[in-house]
């Protein structure tokens, strides 16, 4: 199975199957900038936005869903719901808010589009259902809104 | 991105801090469009719960596009089926607030105009301005800026008729009514030119006027098209003998056929689409006409789609395309009552007039039961609501002795 070498910012490098990132159009776009073919050169690919312990995350994340076609395109209209995480995926995110922005980071800069999602609508669910207090604590936000909070007007 | 109205604190706080707090929450690591990509998953009531976290989230949670696709699935927040934004200069999550209480039926009623005789108005809405017939008049009247009251005096009166106005409509600056008297009249708006000619042999129950073209319906059982060209005012196109009554009737927007909605006296279906150039019939739509299900009142929502009520108690909605044997989908009128007029936002909402104790309806048209129902007489003085119309804030119904308003805006 031919492989493909990746450098993270830290100077780590990673050896990985082709198959794995090959969704992912700014690896695709880097190796046909650098003129790079999938065997041949040896030289790694730098990845000068991506830090190694969120690109070993990434690729385990990637390499459980190998399998998987990419997520169809969203209907604009359609009500996007946050439900139907899997298991797996549950337990992978089940890290600290700075990991979890830097998945979300590193899927974006990576244009990994089923990792982009389900961390999103992770983020979404810890907003959701909460009150305003609840949320301020959860991110650490500092309330500076004047007055006692208003009530809100969406019931 | 559009900012929410809010209070001079927050301009103020606006022009001190453009950008987010620099330290602390992890949160802000995330540049704003993944920012907005984690709210896109929010429902109204989740981005109302965020938007009173922080000043900044505030702002940012007001933005437009975060409540475009909620206004879409909203009723009466201007936007088309389609998507088309109606109201660009209001920022959406008001609109989608504003929504809320059509959903809700919360509102204030109030009467904007009351009359000593019993009538029966015809209503149409342009700009700031209420245009609304009076025994043999039309009278334009100002809205003041709240849309919910009047200015007293009329911007203009609009003669011609010696019987009542039994209809009328706007085109170019241009009024065209039609008369008990069986005239049809052209006043143009802000001038003193008014012509009046005779059109039928008897009432003149309907018109619509598009494309400098003018079609009337009347008691006489004929439809007639007539130029709208100041040097041919009067000269008849086409007669069609439509063998019944003709209650309503509209123009598409191609501008190459219209509509008729007739008494249902006949064999015939009481809706009936015509080519306006050759006067032919091009097709009926429906195919069970019980006798005397008249339709009352008939608009195109689109150049495929329409909608129709009347006597026999439903709200009809017809898309051409896909059968004019059967409609797409009906509501019924829970009490029974003839319904005399109807109103749509072109999206999700509907109203409609009924013929007993001025019950406005709304209706959401994804759901065959009525949403809710505004009774705005009483007996003894039970009557029709002959002519309705809405804006995103307000509904003004037309009854014998009374112009009704809702008001969404502030219920």
């Amino acid at each position: 199975m031919p492989s493909i070498k990746l450098q993270s910012s830290g100077g780590e490098i990673f050896e990985v199957d082709v198959e794995i990132v090959k969704q992912s159009v700014t690896i695709k776009t880097m190796l046909e900038d650098l003129g790079m073919h999938d065997e041949g050169d040896d030289d790694p690919v730098p990845l000068p936005n991506a830090n190694a312990a969120i690109f070993k995350k990434v690729i385990q994340w990637r390499t459980h869903h190998k399998d998987n076609p990419p997520p169809p395109e969203v209907d604009e209209d359609k009500e996007k719901r946050t439900d139907g995480i899997s298991v797996w995926d549950q337990e992978f995110l089940k890290v600290d808010q700075g990991t979890l922005f830097e998945l979300i980071l590193a899927a974006n800069y990576l244009d990994f589009k089923g990792l982009l999602d389900v961390t999103c609508k992770s983020v979404a669910n810890m907003v959701k259902r909460k009150t305003p207090e609840e949320i301020c604590k959860t991110f650490n936000i500092k309330n500076d809104l004047p007055g006692p909070c208003a009530v809100c007007s969406f019931k | 991105m559009a900012a929410a109205a809010g209070e001079e604190e927050e301009e103020e706080a606006a022009r001190e801090s453009a950008a987010r707090p620099a330290a602390g929450p992890a949160l802000w690591r995330l540049p704003e469009e993944l920012l907005l990509l984690i709210c896109s998953y929010l429902d109204m009531r989740a981005l109302g719960r965020l938007a009173q976290v922080c000043r900044w989230l505030r702002r940012f949670t007001s933005c437009d596009l975060l409540w475009r696709r909620i206004a879409r699935a909203s009723l009466n927040s201007g936007f088309t089926r389609l998507g088309t934004d109606l109201m660009t200069s209001v920022p959406v999550k008001e609109r989608v607030k504003v929504s809320q209480n059509w959903r809700l039926g919360r509102c204030r009623e109030a009467i904007l105009l009351k009359w000593r005789c019993s009538q029966m108005p015809w209503m149409q809405l342009e700009d700031d301005s209420l245009y609304i017939s009076q025994a043999n008049f039309v009278l334009a009247y100002q809205f003041r800026p709240d849309g919910a009251s009047l200015n007293r005096r009329p911007l203009g009166v609009f003669a011609g008729h010696d019987e009542d106005v039994c209809h009328f409509v706007l085109a170019n600056s241009h009024i065209i009514s039609a008369g008990g008297d069986g005239k049809i009249g052209v006043h143009k708006i802000h001038s003193t030119f008014t012509v009046k000619y005779s059109a039928h042999e008897q009432e003149v129950n309907c018109v619509d006027c598009k494309g400098g073209i003018i079609v009337s319906g009347s008691r006489d059982r004929t439809a007639k098209v007539w130029p709208l060209a100041s040097g041919r005012l009067g000269q008849c196109l086409h007669t069609i003998q439509t063998e019944d009554r003709v209650w309503s009737i509209a123009i598409s927007p191609l501008l190459s056929s219209f509509v008729t909605g007739t008494a249902c006296c006949g064999h015939f279906s009481p809706l009936r689409i015509w080519d306006l150039n050759s006067g032919q019939l091009m097709t009926h739509l429906g195919s069970d006409f019980p006798p005397g299900a008249g339709v009352l009142d008939v608009m195109y929502e689109s150049p495929f789609t329409l909608l129709s009520c009347g006597y026999d108690t439903y709200v009809r909605y017809w898309d051409l395309r896909t059968s004019v044997r059967k409609c797409v989908m009906e509501w019924e009128e829970p009490h029974d009552s003839t319904l005399y007029c109807l109103q749509t936002d072109g999206n999700h909402l509907l109203a409609t007039g009924s013929s007993y104790y001025g019950v406005v309806r709304l209706w959401d048209r994804r759901q065959r039961a009525c949403l809710h129902a505004f009774p705005l007489t009483s007996t003894p003085l039970s009557s029709p609501v002959y002519c309705l119309r809405l804006t995103t804030k307000h509904l003004y119904a037309a009854l014998s002795y009374n112009l009704h308003v809702l008001d969404f805006q502030n219920p």
